[in-house]
């Protein structure tokens, strides 16, 4: 039970939230700030001191400036950032990256002799570089314990004069599960001296932590292509323990934030990450719309069953509850194995599955529709009902109260074994059965 | 039964969409769904792609600084043969064209299979497979465990040429297709490639050879179609999922007594839809969504990119039986 608790929490929590900044307004002095943060977490030794012990539960900065390519090395080719980090911050890094001195820095044959073009980094003399061609698109930061927020300077390694670029930071939880993107574009200028451009990841909502980071930078005039990219002062906060309150580095990552310079940042809210989420990607984002649902067609029917004695079976145990949440009509069956109906979904859709008779059945629902174009020469939706199947079941689905719906039933054993389930009249006479539900929700009328 | 005016109506609408179309298959009617198979004329490797790097500061040529060449990484270029771009010979329509729509349904998704590679593409009409329609759309034949089926180019397959009742889309040259895509794992093993959760959410059905996922963020619905059974005993109607979390492993089911398709998953998105201004509730074209998930994915695994070696034939067809 805890778990589907859980479950349900996130989901409706679900959206992560982020906010990241381009130049704090008059404070373009990258280490002033970043010395600033290290100084909320003076005490933890949480800097590149590897004789300090770490102190994980609070966070720390990384500037790189304790990495030095092997004796011998180009110092072009800058040196291996892997898992030096790890033992003192719990820090790893992966997708070939590498640290560099950032000094212009040239060589007898008046060549750039490191990857970091500019006079100096963030703090100190060294960044670390993400090169896309040794590591694909992303650079990979791991953390040993689950960190709250991480906020880094991030430059491309040149361009033209104002290009324009885009930053993105999206965070995973032990699973591998995507919770939180930061994402914004920002015009590169040839400021060499300092690194106005930084990117805070967090989940502000839920406070979720994450154990795994991958930063890009894209190429607008490219198509958005990931391109190599410098980092400074990676800096990052564990979760915090209650006796701390707010983590010094989030507190640190907070002064950064404010309304972004005007023209170069976005702040990214829950329901924009998707649609920038795949503004950023190879495809483009989805239009999506919301239906508007005929209540009064609702209420009507549902006056009508009511003076016919027609209630819809009861869902089990804790399924009833997304009835609660539902912001659209449920069609639920009137007759159910018992115990069998189970309930769940979003405000915007809903699922039911239930068995009858020993034949499992189905209704999916949906007020959020998805435009699409179909592919040429396609005849579009031609009829009110349509019937569709799979080697498991016979679907039909149509439009009702404004929104839209799917009704299945299932094969037992498979099609082959159960020709029935194939039956559209044994189909149609479930759908004629449903009765119509509206939980609290519902009754708001959204 | 309820006679209220609105589901009635529906009701009526049914009967009618009923009487006009085609009845569904019976036994002994030709094999279903994804059975034979065709080869593709399989795109020829390219270099691996370089993002340019911008220039330099003060740099007017858009040159990078030297940095030491590393050895090539990531997806190869052309890996992805584009939405609706389905393989010649493959599709009712001579262009061999689907839903080129490149809008991603559903950005919130993960890939879904646990391990990589993976490679989208026809089993129906790439090595191993004999076609549709007893020639008439002809396959290549072959072995099931052929390299071409276990590498690059991805092809999208969602408007295959499908001529059952069954099949019927709204989104496809004809009205029928194949409404999902064909996904194989790392090598043709079976019943060996875990199947991973594509959303947090809730199983919404086990069937004899198929999961249902439902997304608790997007509200969508995943089926993933030849999953071996029995899948394992937490996944049921109801049971919360989370995003990303191995379910159940591939299989070559066809039906829950035949293992008459290859190794492979079938990947349905199901969800509402507006087309040419009407409502749609069905199969979406996954294409880009999983072109999507599997660039972060392969970002996330950079090591899990690369085909590898093919194994035996055998080893396609073991076990013979649930």
């Amino acid at each position: 039970m805890r778990v589907l608790i859980a479950l349900a929490a996130a989901m409706l929590l679900a959206a992560p939230v982020h906010a990241q900044r381009n130049d704090p307004a008059g404070d373009d002095n990258a280490r002033r700030i970043f010395e600033a943060i290290r100084d909320r977490i003076a005490g933890t030794g949480n800097d590149d001191n590897p004789d300090r012990p770490a102190q994980p539960s609070q966070g720390g900065v990384i500037g790189f400036e304790d990495i030095a390519p092997p004796a011998g090395a180009s110092a072009s080719t800058g040196a291996p950032l892997t898992d030096q980090y790890r033992k003192v911050h719990g820090v790893s890094f992966g997708g070939g990256a590498s640290v560099h001195v950032c000094s212009a820095n040239y060589d007898v044959r008046a060549r750039i002799a490191t990857a970091c073009p500019y006079p100096q980094a963030a703090s100190g003399q060294r960044a670390a570089l993400h090169d896309v061609r040794a590591g694909g698109r992303a650079m990979q930061i791991s953390f040993d314990q689950p960190v709250q927020s991480i906020a880094m300077r991030i430059n491309p390694t040149g361009g033209q004069l104002d290009e324009e670029f885009i930053a993105r930071a999206t965070a995973f939880d032990e699973n591998g599960a995507r919770i939180a993107v930061s994402a914004f574009r920002f015009n590169w200028y040839q400021d060499a001296l300092s690194w106005p451009t930084s990117i805070s990841l967090r989940d502000d909502k839920t406070g979720r932590s994450f154990t795994r980071a991958t930063i890009e930078l894209l190429r607008v005039a490219q198509n958005n292509q990931p391109v190599r990219f410098l980092i400074d002062d990676l800096a990052y906060a564990n979760a915090p323990e209650p006796a701390l309150g707010r983590p010094p580095v989030a507190a640190g990552i907070a002064d950064l934030d404010g309304p972004p310079a005007a023209g170069t940042g976005v702040i990214v809210s829950s329901p924009q990450i998707g649609p920038l989420q795949a503004n950023l990607q190879k495809y483009p984002a989805p239009l999506r719309k919301r239906l508007d649902i005929d209540w009064d067609a609702v209420d009507a029917d549902l006056a009508e069953q009511s003076a016919l004695g027609i209630a819809a079976a009861a869902p089990s145990g804790r399924s009833a509850r997304f009835v609660d949440i539902a912001e659209l009509p449920l069609l639920l069956p009137t007759v159910a194995e018992p115990g069998s109906l189970q309930v769940f979904g979003n405000p915007d859709t809903m699922n039911a599955a239930w068995r009858h008779q020993g034949r499992d059945y189905g209704v999916y629902g949906s007020r959020l529709v998805t435009v699409i174009a179909p592919a040429r020469g396609a005849p579009g939706v031609r009829s009110a009902i349509t019937f569709s199947g799979t080697e498991d079941d016979l679907t039909a689905s149509f439009s009702l109260y404004g929104a839209s719906y799917a009704v299945t039933q299932y094969c037992r054993g498979g099609a082959r074994a159960d020709p029935d389930c194939y039956d559209r009249d044994r189909l149609g006479a479930v759908v004629e059965s449903l009765a119509v539900v509206v939980g609290a929700a519902g009754r708001g009328r959204p | 039964m309820t006679d209220l005016r609105t589901i009635s109506a529906v009701a009526a609408a049914f009967a009618l969409a009923a009487c006009g179309q085609e009845g569904p298959p019976r036994p002994g009617d030709a094999p279903a769904a994804d059975e034979p198979e065709t080869p593709a004329p399989v795109e020829e490797d390219t270099p691996p792609a370089d993002a340019e790097d911008p220039a330099p500061p003060g740099s007017d040529d858009a040159e990078a600084p030297p940095v030491s060449p590393p050895p090539p990484a990531g997806l190869p270029a052309g890996w992805d043969s584009g939405p609706g771009n389905l393989l010649p010979g493959s599709s009712t329509v001579k262009e061999s064209t689907g839903v080129t729509d490149p809008s991603v349904i559903v950005p919130e998704m993960v890939f879904p299979f646990a391990e990589g590679p993976a490679f989208a593409n026809s089993q129906l009409f790439n090595p191993g497979g004999f076609g549709y329609a007893s020639g008439q759309w002809p396959g290549p034949g072959g072995a099931e465990n052929a390299a071409a089926n276990f590498d690059y180019p991805w092809r999208d397959n969602f408007c295959e040429v499908r001529l059952e009742a069954k099949h019927v889309t709204d989104l496809c040259p004809g009205g029928r297709a194949h409404k999902g895509q064909d996904l194989r794992p790392k090598t043709c093993e079976n019943a060996v490639h875990w199947l991973a959760a594509p959303e947090s959410g809730w199983i919404s059905h086990v069937g004899s050879i198929s999961v249902n996922i439902m997304g608790a963020e997007s509200g969508m619905k995943y089926k993933f179609l030849h999953v071996q059974m029995p899948v394992p005993d937490w996944v049921r109607t109801g049971a919360p999922v989370t995003q990303g979390q191995p379910f159940a492993r591939v299989s070559n089911l066809l039906t829950a007594s035949s293992r008459a398709t290859t190794v492979h998953l079938h990947f349905e998105i199901h969800g509402a839809a507006e087309v040419d201004g009407r409502l749609h509730n069905g199969a979406l074209p996954p294409y880009t969504s999983l072109v999507e998930s599997y660039l972060d994915f392969t970002d996330a695994r950079p090591g899990e990119i690369a085909p590898v070696a093919p194994v035996a034939a055998d080893k396609c067809r073991i076990p013979q039986w649930p």
